[in-house]
């Protein structure tokens, strides 16, 4: 392998794939990055077998051949490299890669390109198009509801549906959940869905640049590969049964209040701060037109917050956990919320005002 | 010679098939006549025996759902993906499903 490169080639190419590389494992080689040169573009990939992400870049390439290299020292070095032309080059017989800036050098001792896991390639026969504003805002406003713990691995992935044209992404701890749908540009009418992790769709939304215009996802049985730029990121599905989301959703509600988003979100944040840890309680209490928003820790203090409202129904009390609200209001970008309540007990909904596809549910604290 | 042979066996496999179906068709007949006898024996049932089966089965429903509640107030889950395992704090699946089941 021999290639002429600049800085900026490399630099963003090993950006992007390092985002997958583990910072430590078991298999040595999954620590490298690796790198092949061929028709006249270098193609850079980092994988944890897991999630694979792979990108591009145009180069000259002199020889053609591949390389891998320890992702934290090759990373470290071309973002110390200087801005020039660079020239790369696998010593033949050896693993060393050779990176020369002239009139310096520094050589790089790498590993077996032929030990890189395969990632397959997947067919095309079932692809989706979006556009990326729209897929980020999804990944946005619905994986962080996604759970973290390993134990039940389902709910660490956001079940990715596709209904009436529609994509929809559902992500729960069980606690709460958010429900987003979004338009697709590609028609699409067989019923499909998965359970993609939370954190490859995280990490896919930050790395879609802001000129990719649309993502494209093509979809396996037990694979998912995004498409976007000159980049793609491949992850496995999680298996099992997603439970029955719609069910939980209640149809009906017994409050309906209109609320402004920064006042409701700064009054939660403040009143979270006296709220009792571990179970960062704060009590709601719906009057007429008012909002009060208390919370009490006996070590720290109280606190006490009244906002203004607009109620359509019933006078109720609520108490909910304090995180589960201020992570929504943190994604919603209208001015003014839709709150729903059934009494005490039963689940709360915040929709952001006349917008249909958000829906986020939460479940009360028990406070008696 | 070699037709000849092919012709016999295709014969031999033809009967065993045709004893197939004739064995077959003694099962099925036997069939018809169970079910015709269970169909005549359900009818014979009167409406009182007929209501005291629903208002049973009403009874158990009742007494399952009740079951399910107590099992989840005592902190277990009772959604089926984690059936009886504790639970932290409350979860959305049980109470959608101990709510649809009292609908």
């Amino acid at each position: 392998m021999k290639i002429l490169c600049t800085r900026d080639n490399l630099l963003n190419g090993v950006q992007m794939v390092q985002r997958a590389v583990p910072s430590k494992n078991a298999l040595p080689i999954l620590s490298g990055i690796l790198l092949k040169a061929q028709n006249n573009r270098l193609y850079f990939t980092g994988t944890d077998l897991e999630m694979g992400i792979f990108c591009s870049t145009p180069v000259q390439v002199i020889e053609e051949g591949s390389a891998v290299l320890q992702a934290r020292i090759f990373s470290d070095l071309v973002r110390h490299l200087p801005d020039t032309t660079i020239e790369m080059e696998l010593i033949p017989g050896t693993k060393t890669v050779s990176i020369r800036y002239n009139p310096s050098e520094t050589s790089i001792n790498g590993m077996d390109p032929e030990e890189f896991p395969v990632i397959p390639e997947l067919d095309d026969n079932l692809t989706i198009r979006l556009r990326t504003q729209i897929f980020k805002h999804m990944v946005k406003q619905t994986a962080f509801a996604a759970a973290l713990d390993e134990n039940r691995p389902i709910f660490t992935g956001v079940l990715l549906a596709i209904e009436n044209s529609q994509l929809r992404m559902v992500a729960t701890d069980t606690h709460r959940l958010a429900y987003k749908t979004g338009v697709i540009e590609s028609t699409f009418e067989t019923a499909w869905q998965a359970i993609v992790p939370a954190k490859a769709l995280v990490e896919v939304s930050r790395l879609i640049k802001e000129e990719d215009e649309s993502i494209t996802l093509v979809l396996t049985d037990n694979q998912v590969l995004f498409r976007f730029g000159d980049t793609s990121v491949v992850s496995r599905l999680i298996e099992g049964q997603f439970p029955n989301y719609k069910q939980v959703i209640p149809s009906s509600c017994k409050t309906k209040l209109r609320v402004g988003t920064k006042a409701f979100a700064e009054a939660v944040e403040r009143a979270s701060l006296l709220a009792r840890e571990g179970s960062n309680i704060i009590k709601l209490k719906i009057q007429d037109n008012v909002m009060v928003i208390t919370s009490n820790s006996p070590d720290l203090g109280k606190s006490y917050e009244e906002i203004d409202i607009e109620n359509q129904g019933e006078e109720t009390q609520i108490a909910f956990n304090s995180r589960y609200l201020s992570d929504v209001l943190k994604v919603i970008e209208t001015d003014e919320i839709l709150i729903e309540l059934t009494g005490s007990l039963s689940p709360g909904i915040i929709r952001p005002l006349e917008a249909e596809n958000y829906l986020y549910l939460i479940l009360p604290v028990r406070t008696n | 010679m070699q037709l000849t042979q092919a012709l016999v066996e295709v014969e031999e496999k033809l009967q065993t098939l045709l004893q197939e179906l004739r064995s077959l068709q003694v099962y099925c007949r036997s069939l018809e006549e169970e079910n015709l006898r269970l169909k005549r024996e359900l009818c014979s049932f009167g409406d009182s025996e007929q209501a005291k089966v629903v208002e049973n089965a009403a009874k158990i429903e009742g007494e399952g759902h009740d079951n399910l509640a107590r099992l989840y107030n005592e902190g277990f889950h009772v959604c089926h993906l984690h059936f009886a395992q504790p639970r932290e704090g409350d979860c959305l699946f049980c109470m959608g499903f101990l709510r649809k089941d009292e609908l």
